[in-house]
């Protein structure tokens, strides 16, 4: 019996998606970070049943980035911190922003030098998904739009971003403190009520001295030290350097953009930028 | 179940968690723990020491209350995240006694969202272990 070409190549792929699942992990198809950006964005599409996706860059034991996916959409993204094609910021806290976080995050991994694997793992039917998260068109879209499954990206970064952390959370916070080593208020932004006042800031900077250490230890410095709970709508942040330390409020909603800026702007300070 | 089982579970449903401690913020000990990796009781130690710092600490606790209007007085469901350079930690206070606290120790790249369902789920399971 003659199989028809179309099988035969439809069953082709199913050998290699078996070959994954006995080592855990695949590789990401396509050799251009073009082609791998498609690639990702069809997985996102072709995922109905909830999966988590760990990408792993060449022979590293330490995941890149995670990603949860169900239904054809994407609910959450770790963030990732490389060189990314430079895209405007919409307003933070939007639909849009979130979709332009997610969209640079999946671009950034296509650009990641060297080979990228995937590993497959099955969770929970009942994943709360509070947002709806992006559909495999919009983020199609999206990067369409840029250009950015044709072009290579720029080299400027985030040219929409600049100086540092402080001054570029402003827009993701409701009210920032600054305040150096010492303990005096280097900066402040947002409403007043949500700041610091001097005696508060002493207090707060003599507490920090007594534990810095052990996080550093623990964890690693720079850090961000966070609270959120689900029925808050507040969510206030501590960054610590060992320049200074930035107290912040925001919104829930931003939270997490929050998280990947700070990220971003360790991994620069850290490069020299 | 027992609370070492609901450990274990935790370390299994927790995205890339590689330790869970158990912590009695009175005494600052760790009660329970379990681990992907063998840990020296110094990093048990300094574990519980933060725990404490951070959930008990009344004047770092007051100092956040007033700037977040939250007017929140049961704060049994607050994480506290600590994005480091290698590893992310969350801290929880235990549901049935709320001088207990949970920590789980899981890879940078973990994804927060994720992370905090996946945490809240496990608080649950050690409360019904208690």
């Amino acid at each position: 019996m003659a199989l028809d070409a179309a099988i035969i190549a439809l069953l082709s792929g199913i050998e290699a998606l078996g070959a994954g699942g006995v080592s855990g992990r695949r590789k990401v198809d396509g050799t251009s970070p073009q082609d791998r950006l498609q690639a990702i964005v069809k997985l996102i599409g072709d995922t109905v049943l909830p999966r988590s996706y760990t990408f792993f860059g060449d022979e590293e034991t330490e995941p890149l980035a995670t990603a949860t996916v169900a239904s054809g959409r994407m609910l959450g993204l770790s963030p990732f911190d490389a060189e990314t094609p430079a895209i405007p910021e919409p307003e933070a806290g939007t639909r849009d922003a979130r979709l332009a976080v997610a969209a640079r995050t999946l671009a950034k991994l296509a650009h990641f030098k060297g080979k990228l694997t995937i590993e497959t793992s099955v969770i929970g039917e009942d994943i709360a998904a509070e947002d709806v998260g992006q559909t495999e068109s919009e983020l199609r879209g999206f990067l369409a739009e840029r250009d950015w499954f044709r072009d290579e990206p720029g080299d400027e970064g985030h040219a929409d971003e600049h100086g540092g952390f402080f001054e570029r959370a402003k827009r993701l916070t409701s009210a920032q403190t600054q305040i150096d080593v010492n303990g005096r208020i280097t900066d402040a932004s947002g409403e007043e009520t949500r700041r610091l006042d001097t005696a508060a800031a002493t207090a707060l900077n003599k507490e920090i001295a007594d534990w810095k250490s052990d996080i550093e230890e623990l964890a690693g410095m720079p850090c961000m030290i966070m609270r959120q709970a689900r029925s808050e709508d507040n969510v206030v942040s501590l960054a610590l350097t060992s320049d200074d330390h930035v107290l912040a409020v925001c919104d829930r909603a931003n939270a997490p953009e929050l998280v990947a800026l700070w990220g971003r702007s360790q991994k620069e300070e850290s490069s020299g930028q | 179940m027992p609370l070492k089982d609901a450990l274990i579970a935790g370390l299994e449903t927790v995205p890339q968690c590689e330790t869970i401690c158990y912590i009695d913020m009175d005494s600052g000990l760790v009660l329970a723990s379990h681990s992907r990796q063998h840990r020296p009781q110094e990093f048990y130690d300094k574990i519980a020491s933060l725990a404490t710092r951070l959930m008990q600490s009344p004047s770092l606790a007051d100092r956040f209350d007033k700037l977040d209007d939250n007017n929140k007085i049961d704060d049994d469901d607050r994480n506290i995240f600590v994005f480091g350079q290698n590893r992310t930690h969350v801290f929880v206070k235990a549901k049935t006694f709320p001088n207990h606290a949970i920590c789980y120790m899981c890879a940078r790249s973990a994804e927060t969202q994720t992370l905090s369902d996946a945490v809240a789920k496990n608080r649950e399971t050690i409360a019904n272990a208690l």
